[in-house]
This record gives C-alpha cells, structure tokens and sequence, in this order.
C-alpha cells in the first residue's frame, strides 16, 4: 500500500480493524448494537409520533406556567421561558435532528462513495488526484461551510443539512478509496477482470457488496458525528430557526437561565447525548458483527 | 523441567512434559505443528501469551522459574535462557536501529557505558557474519532481509553468553539457500560458546544435523527421546517410526506411492484421552487408552508406548534421513 | 529521495492546497448574493452613490482582478478593510488569534493528559473490569457535546461555586492567573470531549503494538512487560495516534469556536459569528481563509511528523 494508502488506513480505525469493544469480539458487538439500536429507535420513534401527538403544542405557550419546574402544572419536565412544554419541544426536537442526519449521510455517501470507488478501481493520477481534492475538502469542517452557507443564504435547517453532508464527503471518499484498494487486490478481481467484465460491472458485483458493510457502519457513524454538528450548528443560531423547535437551539436558549433555571440546560443536552450515543453504539456494534471477515485478527 | 503442563484457558496444550538439559547438550525437540511444542518452550521462557497457565516445575541452574516475578524472569531472560524465534520479518521493532536493539540487550544485564554496548553490539553483528556491520548498525529493519533479520535476532539472543539457547523454528520461514548458511552459523557459535541449544523444528533431517540428542513431541505429550542415532536408527514409538518412514525419501521406489502417516493432526483440545496417536496407530491396543508410562531403554533413551516398535535393527545401520527438497 | 526533496514536494504540496483554497473560499464568496457597497449604504442609497462606493471598494472590478488583490495582499498580513465596520481586518484577525490559539492548544494538552494515561490503561487492562470501565466512560464521554459540558462546568463552577469567571478574558501579557482562570472551564469542556475520542484510537493503537512479535522478542531479551512498552509500544503506538492528531486539531478548532460563544471568549470564532450577522463579506472571506489554512498546515505538519516518526515511510515516495 502506498504512503496514502497506509495513512488512509491509518486514519480510519474502521479498517484497520480495531474496534472499542475489541477483543471480546461477537459478544459485546451484539450487546453494544443492541443497546444501540434500541437507543436509536426510541429517537425514530419519538420524531415518528411526534408528527401525530405530543403532549402540549411544542411552540404553545402557557402563560401560567413561565420556567416551571418538572412535574408542575401538568408539564413533565418543565418549561421554558415562554411556557412552551419542553418535553413536547424534545419530542419535536428529535425530527430535526433525525431529518438532518439522514440528508447529511445521504449526500456524504452519495458523493463520497462513487468517487471513492473510482480512484480505487482506477489507479494512476485519477486516484491520486481525488484522494487529494478530498484532503483539501478536509480542511473545510462543517461549521465554515455552514457560515458561508448561512451568510450567503440565511441561517436554516437547509444549509446545515448542506454544509454538514458536504463536509462529511471526505471520510466516506478515504473510506469507499482505501476499502476499494483492498478488494481490488484480492483473486476474484483478477478472476473477473480475466472474464471480461466492463469496470462498472466489477464496481456492482464485487466491488460494492464487499465494502458495503464497511459503509454501513460508517454511516452510522457518521450520522452521530452529524447529529453532534447539527446541535452544534443550531446552538449558534446556524440552523433550525424559530419557531421549529431544535435541541441545539434550546440549549443556546437555557443558557440564559442558568442562575435561575438550571434544569432547562439539562435535557435537550441529555437528548443529544444519548442520540449520538445510541448511533455510535449501533456504529461500534455493527461493526464488531460484520467486521470479522474482513479483518484478519 | 518436570511435569511441565500448560494450558490454554481450559484446553491442555502440554502435558507432564519431562526433560533435562546440561551444558553443552545439543537436544532437537521433534514435533508437527500442534503438537506443543513451541508452547513449552514459551513457558520455559515465561513468555506465555495471555490466558495460559503453566504449571509443574522448570528449574534453570537450580531456580525455579514458574512461580518467579516478572522482573526476577526478565532479568532470568537473555542472560542466562535465550531465545530465536520462527519469524524474522516482525521479530525486530521497525522505529529503531538494529545496532540500537542489538546495543540494548548488551546494556540490560551488562554493567557497560553505551559506547562500550555498541562496541559489543558492532563484535556481534560481526559474529553473526552480517556484510559490512559498521553500516549495519544503523539500518533499519525494514532495510534487512529476512535472513539478516534472523541473524540479527541471533546476535541479540547470544549477546549476554546465555546457558541456554532456544531456537523456534529459526530457519523455516527462510529460503533454503539461506538456512544451510543459518544452520552452519548456529552450530558453529553454540559450539564456541559451549552453549546448551535446545533446537524445536518438525524437519528430521536438520535436527540430526546439528544435535546430539533428540525429543519426540506429539499432542503435548513426550513419545520417545532418546540420543540421536538410536532414535533414529531404531525408533521404538510408532510416530517416530512413522515419521521416519516418510521423510526417507530415498528409500522409496520410484512410482510407488510415499510413506505417510494415517489421519491428520487434530486441532487443539482434539486429541483423544490417553496416548494422543492412538486414533492414528497401526499398533494401537485397548489398553492404549491410558496415557502409556515411559519405559526406559538403553543408553538414556525412552518412550511411552504400550506396544513398541520391535526393536530389530541395530544402531550401526542407522542411516541419516535425506533432506526434503521443497 | 532524499530527506530534502522530499520536504520540498511536500511543501510544494501545502502551497498548492492553499492557493485552491483560497480559489474555493474567494469564489464562494464572491457568488453570495449581496452587493458590500449597498450593504453599506443601506437600502434608501442612490444608485450613483452605490456604484461610486463600488468604485471606491474596488468591487466594479472582474473577479480575477479582485482575487489576484486580495491574495497578494494575504502573505503581508493585509486582508483589506471591512466594508461594514471599516476596521483593518488583518489586525482584527491579529488580535483575535491569540485568544483562540490560546483555547485550541489548552484544549489539546488537556486531552492528551486525559487520552494518554488512560487509553494505555485502558490497553494494559482491558482484560479486568477495570479496562471495559474505561472503555464505556469514553463512549460516553464523546457523545456529549462540548458546548454543553460547557454550559454544565460553568453552571457547577461559576454559577454555584463561584471558583472561576463564566466569561470574559484577560491577555496572558496582563496577569498569567486571571488567564488562566478564564481559560481553565473552556479548555476542560474542550478537552475532555476531544480527550474521550483520542483515548479510543490510543487504547486501539497500543492494543495493536502489544500484540506485535517484537514486543515478545524485547521480552525475550530481558525487558519486562513494562519496560517493552516504554522502550518499543511508546513511539510504535505513536504514529497512528499522530495521524488523528491533526484530523483532531481540526475538529478542536471548530469546537474553540463554539465554546468562546458559550464562554463569551473574544476570539476569532465570534467575530466570525458578528461577521457573518453583519453580512460583512470580506471579513468573513478573510477569517474564513485564516482558518483553512491553518487546518491545511497542520494537517502537513502532521505529515511530516509521521514521516519523522517511522523510518518506513522515508523510502517511500
């Protein structure tokens, strides 16, 4: 492997094949998935009814019940300032989170991935050349993109979906590169190039199911580090704007609580852990599941 | 060592393991892949990995080692017990200089300033019959060959004039031309040195080469011993007879088919209770579902066999095994 | 190739990258929509007095003119003049910097001090309990946001114990201890985050090297269990932790620029924000510009360290 390539590899602990449950392999992947996935439904399925029912209108307000306490006058977790349900908020908080997510994996892999593939497949200066673009592209987290984008276009729910998705572009490019290199050193390529198959048709057949696995873990991954950037991105006021309720926004806002109420910092802060949590457990689980057969431990 | 027995987690890998080395002694330890062989000689070494357990008694000039400290065991290794192992691509560490390492094993348990280390590190590397080893002290591994490699491990192993000198396999994972050259090296640096060389490898023929006395190891067990021409002159345990049969490639007829032995090694754990070759034995007899006693024979040597092979020729017409051609 | 030329190419490299850079962040400015003079002059101005502004600014000009301005102006330092507020934004930028790099290089050491010990602890042990301990505190230690740890040390430090400031800041040059005191939450709520995710790949990296066979050849040689993992697992374990180094430093400068919202911290990161409320264009091109390449330069600092690190690398071209 090249210089690049190591360093791809490097990089990505995904392929090098370690992960944090480590040695005891099956085990604890499928505890840690479980765990996981059943985190990650629970935000699905909160986003999911909250379309159909919360409790209180998340952007009512309640002018009899300004920064209440949990379990008062009928609200579960309290308040805000205007008197909107936070549990309600949280509730309707999750489809943003999960919206964006989805939007920023869509476009990271339906960019990276192909792109990552072709260099792979075709060695010479056309992967040296994206592998490149793709370092460079590194060095425009998703925050910059989003003040551009937001600077340009105005703050919303859009650019951040844009700026994280693009962002994100790079590690799905280095993974979908190095994984590519990998298969396309085993026999059965030599075996199928020998029996005339059209590259695109490698591409289908052999090249994607093989690293496919590698992608969905990396995907979910991936969806946790957008989870974190979209709440980040929201605290500055760079994404969802009002009145759609957004956990990233609410924490800005309960900031200038604190002294008064300083549960109101506490559960959208909650929410965005235990989501990214749950996508990274279901990331670390899925991989430990899937993953024996590539790596050679 | 004495009932050596050691375990991997709940699987036995080596059982009552008993042998004896003196100064100077030059013993082949004999054995298929799985047959624990290597494994004894890791925990001689304390190196056993992770999850297994040792147990038993193995006493080096006259303290026990088992039971020993980390600290008093490394201090135990490459000063008095050393070792070359199997595979010399990853042997060495790749961010540092192999005059470095070489250096290093001098100062651990020589009292030396470090140019006098180096000194003894560049002798060695030149003892070691490595082109040019005042630029070899500064290449890095993966400026090395294979065959470098290994003898840069061997310079590192013999850099403290251990008692003892414990080679794995060291030529097996090298090209043919180069193990002759390796062999040579080896034989001639333990005689210099009067050093004991306990020699593991599956390939007859080099073992008696270069020891004097041989070890017979088959699923952990210790089958025959014995010294070298009566072994193999006049083998006693049905394995080692069938393992000679099949290396004497020259006593086959041409067209006829080659000597094997029935059955394959089982893995790990699978070898049946009692003597491990009787699921594999032409000769095996009810009884052999006891683990068979070592019964003693002439001139030092034993086996563990209820129903041995007769012993019919004499030691004078024993003929070496020709070499394998790979 | 020699050590040299090989330094060179990669130099060679990192201009490349910050001349298309620099293309990228110029381009996407200049196609925002906007028009600098009338955002000046607000909406009742003129049409003659918006193109005299633009003539004045210099924005008349086509875009390769107006790039090949600004880029010569970038390696003296001179970002031009905003045209909202009117300040030399290469001093405002000067000004600023120290305050951030102050926050990003804090944030890194204190998330070594974290990922370092106990992600070779959490290696050694991670048979015991103890290792899978440590194992399930950094999964949930990443997970957190960094502002929100923020916000939780500033509520249990400045608002209830009143130990240290929730905002505001002091320049080292006018009383190391008051920096300190207003830079010690920002940099734990950095840290600690980036700490839980360096400790992975340094827990990853060390299990890795213990399973080497040179490790067991030191050993064989002499060295206990420790002593090999000082003399060889240390600077072998290095050098993948060093590759995510720079892609942490990175991460580390976005999150330096979320915390100083949260600790009100005057550094580049909320003037950026301002820039970026105030549709102040050239500011925001130029902070923009500053940030990307200093990512683009540590990432080939981190190159080059890797190449120093492992000797199997300097053959390679």
């Amino acid at each position: 492997m090249t210089a690049d390539g190591m360093a791809a590899a490097q990089v990505d602990p995904l392929l090098a094949g370690e992960s944090v449950s480590g040695v005891r392999g099956r085990r604890s992947g499928n505890l840690a998935a479980r765990i996981g996935g059943g985190v990650a439904a629970l935000v699905v399925l909160t986003a999911l009814v909250s379309f159909v029912w919360t409790p209180y209108d998340p952007t009512g307000i309640d002018p009899e019940n300004l920064l209440a306490g949990p379990v008062t006058g009928g609200h579960l977790l309290g308040t805000d300032n205007f008197g909107s349900d936070i549990a309600s908020q949280l509730m309707a908080g999750a489809r943003v989170t999960l919206l964006v997510g989805i939007v920023a994996v869509a476009i990271a892999g339906l960019i990276g991935t192909p792109l990552g593939v072709l260099a792979g497949m075709r060695r010479g200066w056309v992967g040296a050349v994206v592998v490149r673009a793709g370092t460079i592209l590194f060095g425009f987290p998703a925050l910059l993109l989003a003040l551009l984008l937001a600077a340009a276009f105005g703050a919303s729910t859009g650019t951040a979906m844009v700026a994280i998705g693009v962002a994100t572009i790079p590690a799905f490019l280095r993974l979908s590169y190095a994984a590519t290199l990998q298969v396309m050193a085993s026999d059965y390529i030599t075996a199928a190039r020998t029996s005339g198959l059209s590259g695109l048709q490698i591409a289908r057949r052999h090249v994607l199911p093989n690293i496919s696995s590698v992608l969905l873990v990396q995907s979910s991954v991936a969806f946790a580090l957008a989870i974190l950037a979209e709440a980040g991105l929201s605290y500055l006021g760079l994404s969802t704007r009002p009145p759609t309720p957004s956990w990233g926004r609410m924490l800005h806002d309960a900031q200038g609580f604190l002294f008064t109420d300083p549960l109101l910092s506490v559960w959208p802060g909650l929410a965005i852990a235990a989501a990214v949590l749950a996508f990274n457990l279901l990331g670390d689980g899925l991989r430990d599941l899937l993953d024996p057969k590539l790596r050679d431990r | 060592m004495r009932d050596l027995s050691v375990r991997f987690g709940s699987i036995p890998v080596v059982h009552d393991l008993t042998f004896a080395l003196a100064a100077g002694d030059r013993v082949g330890l004999i054995g298929e892949s799985g047959s624990g062989k290597s494994v004894a000689a890791l925990a001689v070494m304390g190196l056993l990995p992770d999850g297994a357990t040792a147990s038993g008694h193995v006493e080096a000039e006259g303290t026990s080692l088992l039971d020993l400290p980390e600290k008093a065991l490394a201090a135990l290794r490459g000063e008095r017990v050393a070792m070359v192992f199997q595979e010399p691509m990853t042997a060495l560490d790749p961010v540092m200089p192999v005059g470095t390492q070489v250096a290093a094993a001098v100062a651990l348990h020589q009292d030396v300033s470090r140019s006098d280390a180096r000194a003894k590190a560049r002798e060695l590397l030149h003892q070691v019959e490595l082109p040019d080893p005042d630029r070899a002290m500064a290449t890095y591994p993966h400026q090395l060959s294979g065959g470098q490699r290994q003898r840069v491990v061997l310079a590192m192993a013999l850099a403290n004039d251990p008692a003892v000198l414990i080679c794995d396999e060291p030529t097996t994972a090298l090209d043919v031309t180069i193990q002759k050259r390796m062999l040579a090296l080896i034989d001639r640096l333990v005689a210099d040195r009067g050093t004991a060389l306990l020699f593991i490898s599956h390939d007859l023929a080099v073992v008696s080469e270069l020891c004097a006395r041989v070890l017979v190891l088959y699923g952990g067990r210790l089958v025959e011993q014995g010294p070298i021409a009566q072994v193999f002159g006049a083998p006693r345990h049905p394995y080692t007879a069938g393992l000679l049969a099949a290396s004497a490639l020259s006593d086959v007829a041409p067209g006829s088919p080659l000597v094997t032995i029935e059955g394959s090694v089982p893995g790990i754990g699978a070898f049946p209770s009692g003597c491990p070759f009787r699921n594999r034995c032409p000769r095996a007899l009810p009884e052999c579902v006891e683990v068979p006693p070592m019964t003693a024979e002439p001139a030092g040597a034993s086996y563990a066999c209820f129903n041995p092979v007769p012993s019919s020729a004499p030691a004078a017409a024993f003929t070496r095994p020709t070499r394998r051609r790979r | 190739m020699s050590g040299l030329l090989l330094a060179l190419r990669r130099a060679g490299f990192l201009l490349v990258s910050l001349f298309i850079a620099s293309v990228l962040v110029f381009l996407t400015c200049a196609v925002l929509p906007g028009d600098p003079a009338r955002v000046a002059l607000g909406v009742e101005a003129t049409e003659e007095a918006v193109a005299a502004l633009r003539r004045d600014l210099g924005v008349d000009r086509s875009l390769v003119a107006q790039y090949a301005d600004w880029v010569g102006g970038l390696p003296r330092g001179d970002f031009g003049r905003s045209y909202v507020t009117q300040v030399d934004i290469g001093e405002q930028i000067a000004d600023r910097l120290g305050v951030t790099l102050s926050l990003v290089l804090g944030g890194m050491v204190v998330a070594l001090l974290i990922a370092v010990p106990f992600g070779v602890l959490a290696a050694v042990r991670h048979r015991d309990a103890s290792g899978t301990a440590l194992t399930v505190g950094s999964q949930l230690g990443l997970a957190v946001p960094s502002f929100w740890a923020g916000i939780l040390l500033a509520y249990v430090f400045a608002v209830r114990l009143r130990w240290l400031p929730a905002s505001g800041y002091t320049n080292l040059a006018d009383g190391a201890v008051e920096w300190v005191r207003h830079l010690l939450l920002p940099w734990l709520a950095l840290g600690l985050v980036q700490g839980a995710v360096l400790m992975r790949y340094v827990r990853s990296a060390v299990l890795d090297v213990l399973r080497e066979d040179f490790m067991r050849t030191a050993r064989a040689v002499g060295r206990t269990k420790t002593g090999a993992l000082w003399r060889h697992g240390v600077r072998n374990a290095a050098i993948p932790v060093v590759t995510v180094l720079g892609v942490q430093l990175s991460t580390l400068l976005v999150g330096a620029i979320i915390i100083e919202s949260v600790f009100t911290l005057p550094g580049i990161g909320t003037m950026l924000l301002q820039g970026v409320a105030n549709r102040d264009l050239l500011l925001v091109q130029g902070t923009i510009m500053v940030l990307v390449g200093f990512v683009l330069a540590l990432n080939w600092l981190v190159e080059v360290l890797y190449t120093v690190l492992d000797p199997r690398l300097r053959a390679a071209t």
